[in-house]
């Protein structure tokens, strides 16, 4: 049931400068996130990623997909 | 709120990490807002983690920490206290749906660990109501309905947490904050 949400790390290389899925999102589904936390240290903005955290929630309106510059996110409908 | 602001010392004007993290919005100035305040002598440690507090720290007074709860609450922000190892607390968030973490895992999740409601509980005055919504258009937590045919607009108790934001928008002051602990049915309703 749940939408098969996915971002391919590869084509999405900016996702701190970017985040224009998660601005878009109607249901707010996306997040960005450092993958290390480094003490004394600001992470690097390449060590973040974008999470697709609530799909649960997601409605597959599909405005991710279209907002993404690089395509890096697809959508699928949940069987 | 307010006591909590007039004891913790000192009190420190920060980012909310989740708005950051959901909504993107590195927060500064007045249209994005710095909006949470951490509280404590860890405070004094931030640097130590500039991820974490990323665009800073600005130390307030008690008067400026009471002046920025009041601002955003009559904005409509719900205003928590955040504890990190309870009883021992750790800030005063400013909350609002989808940015919010807590409000989100409690109320689409029903993880009651995140959010507890608060000591107080709303209700509407019906003969002071005059029905014109403003109150519904706040509530974070869906308990606020219009009821049609009497147009009046009807809180849910149960669902209620006690925020008071619905009570600042009110322009008639038609509705009333109880004590949780004088309603038995909602005594241990948290």
């Amino acid at each position: 049931m749940m939408p098969q949400i996915e971002i391919d790390k590869k084509k999405c290389t900016t996702p701190y400068e970017c985040k224009k899925c998660l601005q878009i999102c109607p249901q707010a589904v996306f997040a960005v996130a450092p993958t290390k936390i480094e003490r004394f240290k600001e992470t690097d903005p390449e060590d973040y990623e974008v999470q697709a955290v609530f799909r649960d929630k997601c409605t597959v309106y599909m405005d991710c997909v279209k907002a993404c510059p690089t395509g890096a996110v697809t959508v699928k409908a949940g069987a | 709120m307010q006591k909590t602001a007039e004891i913790a010392q000192p009190i420190a004007r920060i980012d909310c990490i989740y708005r950051r993290t959901i909504r993107a919005t590195l927060e500064d100035g007045e249209q994005r807002p710095r909006s949470c305040l951490g509280l404590g002598v860890g405070m004094f440690r931030w640097e130590e983690w500039p991820e974490r507090y990323k665009s800073g720290v600005e130390f307030l007074s008690t008067g400026e920490a009471k002046k920025h709860i009041d601002h955003w609450h009559k904005r409509g922000m719900v205003i928590t206290i955040m504890s990190f190892g309870t009883p021992y607390i750790r800030g005063i968030c400013l909350c609002d749906y989808p940015d919010c973490v807590a409000i989100r895992m409690r109320i689409d999740y029903d993880v009651k660990p995140y959010l507890f409601k608060g000591h107080e509980v709303a209700k509407v005055d019906y003969d002071e109501c005059i029905g014109c919504g403003s109150c519904a258009q706040r509530c974070q937590f869906g308990a606020i309905k219009m009821e049609v045919t009497v147009k009046k607009s009807n809180i849910d108790m149960t669902r209620c947490f006690g925020c008071g934001v619905c009570a600042y928008a009110c322009l008639q002051n038609a509705i009333n904050l109880l004590d949780r602990e004088k309603l038995p049915a909602l005594t241990e309703e948290w």
